[in-house]
């Protein structure tokens, strides 16, 4: 993909998820948020919600969830906001969940996630809980709603990836680290991998039944739980270091909500976007990477297909 | 899996002790990194049984003086050096081109280890992959019809235990993503020794060639060079029991037998260690881990890698 397919929008790091919908009338829509009682989750759900969407916030703790939409009901006036329950590393709860959905489903936006979990640990299926959570969860939830949004009609899904994705490729021979010393940025790395290739391949399996599937990387935002795991004194040397530039939570869910609702990406899938706009593949040899951009094993086709035979394979 | 191939051979067990009885007479055998560590005596061993032997080296000098010093200790004068610097393709090139008549044995023996930094060939390859894997699949592609000239060649490919820490990363060979650790980066480079001999086995089993792999064991030699000596001493004192230091002549045997060994007649792909075929481990283990990961035998990976290897050596 040369420079010159991207797709650009007229927004950018400093748009909000507010500005990016405004005008855009998404009533009639169906929307799931994962993770939606905190961070960028709440105000994507918040933005959507505002823009008359049905919003079911999927979320861990129900509790914090009606807390979340009895405020996002206050602050938008939109009542159709529900709470669901949802364990994206319990087979039984994503199950029970996909099972509870009736009627079509427009939007899916897997925003839930973890980052870093300092140490190994293993789903009761063996798999490592960042892949595990991040990409197997939200395949499976995926794969059970998946009628759903062939019964939208033009149904999008977004998949939360991150810049982390540039710290690892998929490493078919060893996701669990049987073999590798665990590293928990690399594993990390790997799941926000697997995010972008299943929305290569979602688009590519399911783009007949008028669903597509991209990925986007949000921003680095402080204020999330996100960074639960991460050493609190590193954060703040990272913060006050200036390396990196950081998003409000209001801007981190920009590129989530316009990838759920601009018309300007109507029919788009299998594409990875940041601030708003499609990113460029990385050029390992001419650009440093880290800072920006996708790198090509997390577009590539081959790699896409294998991750869904692993996956399917691993949700049984 | 067949059953394991089993030897009467073991860890204490001698290059010389492997072939005792083994006639090479007639047979010409090279050898990567013939003047230094277990290369010497993997050169001395098939030497002594009566092969003519080339020692394929970077340091010439050096090398010339363990070709006299092999013909001192066995007798054997057909002992030869030939310059081979395997970061360099054109080095590769002129020892291949230069070979003339068959070629019954290639010990892919030398070997660089845990390059503390991130290092790249002029072509772009990270140094390890580009020396232990790609500079002696460019060799054996050369040397390919001299093997298929001999009567049954057999390439013996030194890979390493280590290749237990890192499968071939395909996507990112170079480290150009992935964080750069000196001690993956060898794993996946031993990983893709063992993996080439699987895929001689399927490539040029019709030309009679075959290639196994092995673990040569813990032997104290030049290979080292890149390691922190007292780290290095720190790991052997936790290491002595599980996997106790070699000497040379100990840690050529699995090399000896692989490369002229009757007991492996016709046995190809498969990975050895301690003179003994290696059983497939399903994940690392501690220090000192034994066995052979289901990755570095698997059939696509070694396919996969034989192509992409084909495209980066430009052939």
């Amino acid at each position: 993909m040369t420079q010159a397919d991207l797709i650009t929008t007229p927004f950018g790091f400093d748009s909000t998820a507010a500005e990016v919908i405004a005008g855009i009338d998404m009533s009639g829509r169906r929307a799931i948020v994962t993770g939606a009682s905190s961070g960028i989750g709440v105000e994507t759900a918040r933005a959507l919600a505002g823009a008359g969407a049905e919003v079911t916030l999927a979320v861990r703790d129900t509790s914090a969830g009606d807390r979340t939409a009895s405020e996002i009901v206050a602050s938008t006036g939109n009542t159709a906001i529900q709470v669901g329950r949802l364990d994206l590393a319990d087979r039984a709860s994503i199950a029970a969940f996909a099972a509870s959905w009736s009627g079509p489903l427009h939007l899916l936006i897997n925003n839930a996630g973890v980052m870093a979990l300092p140490d190994l640990q293993l789903t009761p299926e063996g798999w490592e809980l960042q892949f595990a959570t991040n990409h197997l969860g939200h395949f499976a939830l995926a794969l059970g709603v998946r009628d759903a949004l062939a019964a939208a009609g033009d149904a999008r899904i977004v998949s939360l990836s991150s810049r982390g994705h540039l710290r690892s490729p998929v490493v078919f021979e060893d996701v669990n680290f049987t073999s590798r010393p665990y590293d928990p940025w690399l594993a990390y790395g790997q799941s926000k991998t697997a995010n972008i290739l299943f929305a290569v391949e979602a688009t590519r399996r399911w783009g007949g039944d008028g669903i597509a599937a991209n990925a986007v990387h949000p921003g680095a935002i402080a204020e999330t739980n996100l960074s639960r795991h991460m050493d609190p004194a590193v954060l703040a040397d990272l913060r006050a270091s200036g390396a990196l530039k950081f998003k409000t939570i209001e801007q981190g869910a920009s590129t989530s909500v316009l990838v759920a609702s601009s018309p300007q990406l109507e029919g788009v899938g299998a594409r990875y976007f940041e601030d708003c706009n499609e990113a460029a593949v990385v050029d390992p040899e001419t650009s440093e990477v880290g800072l920006a951009g996708v790198a090509a094993y997390a577009l590539d086709a081959e790699n896409a297909a294998r991750l869904w035979e692993v996956s399917l394979d691993a949700i049984g | 899996m067949p059953t394991l191939i089993s030897t009467p051979f073991g860890f204490q067990t001698t290059a010389a002790e492997v072939l005792d009885g083994v006639d090479l007479s007639g047979k010409r055998a090279v050898i990567t990194g013939g003047a230094s560590g277990i290369g010497i005596e993997t050169a001395r061993a098939l030497a002594g049984a009566g092969a003519t032997v080339t020692l394929a080296v970077r340091d010439t000098a050096k090398g010339g003086e363990v070709a006299a010093e092999i013909t001192r200790t066995t007798g054997n004068e057909q002992v030869d050096v030939g310059a081979l610097e395997l970061t360099d393709p054109a080095s590769i090139d002129a020892f291949t081109g230069d070979w003339r008549g068959p070629l019954d044995i290639l010990v892919n023996n030398a070997g660089v280890m845990a390059l503390p930094e991130r290092t790249l060939t002029s072509d772009g390859q990270e140094t390890q992959f580009a020396t232990n894997h790609l500079g002696h699949f460019r060799l054996a592609v050369g040397l390919h019809d001299a093997l298929a000239a001999a009567d049954g060649a057999r390439i013996v490919a030194v890979s390493s235990a280590a290749h237990l820490r890192s499968p071939v990363v395909f996507d990112d060979l170079n480290y150009s993503f992935l964080e750069y650790d000196g001690w993956a980066a060898y794993g996946q480079s031993k990983t893709a020794n063992v993996l080439f001999a699987v895929g001689v086995g399927q490539r040029w089993a019709d030309d009679g060639i075959v290639a196994n792999s092995l673990m040569p064991g813990s032997i104290r030699t030049g290979l080292q060079r890149h390691i922190d000596p007292e780290w290095y001493e720190r790991v052997r004192e936790q290491l002595k029991d599980v996997m106790p230091v070699k000497s040379p002549e100990q840690g050529a045997a699995t090399s000896a037998l692989l490369a002229a060994s009757p007991l492996l007649d016709g046995i190809s792909g498969r990975y050895f260690e301690d003179v003994n075929e290696a059983e497939v481990v399903p994940e690392r283990g501690g220090l000192g881990g034994k066995g052979v990961a289901g990755y570095a035998l698997d059939p696509a990976n070694a396919e996969r890698l034989w192509d992409i290897s084909l495209e980066l050596i430009g052939a």
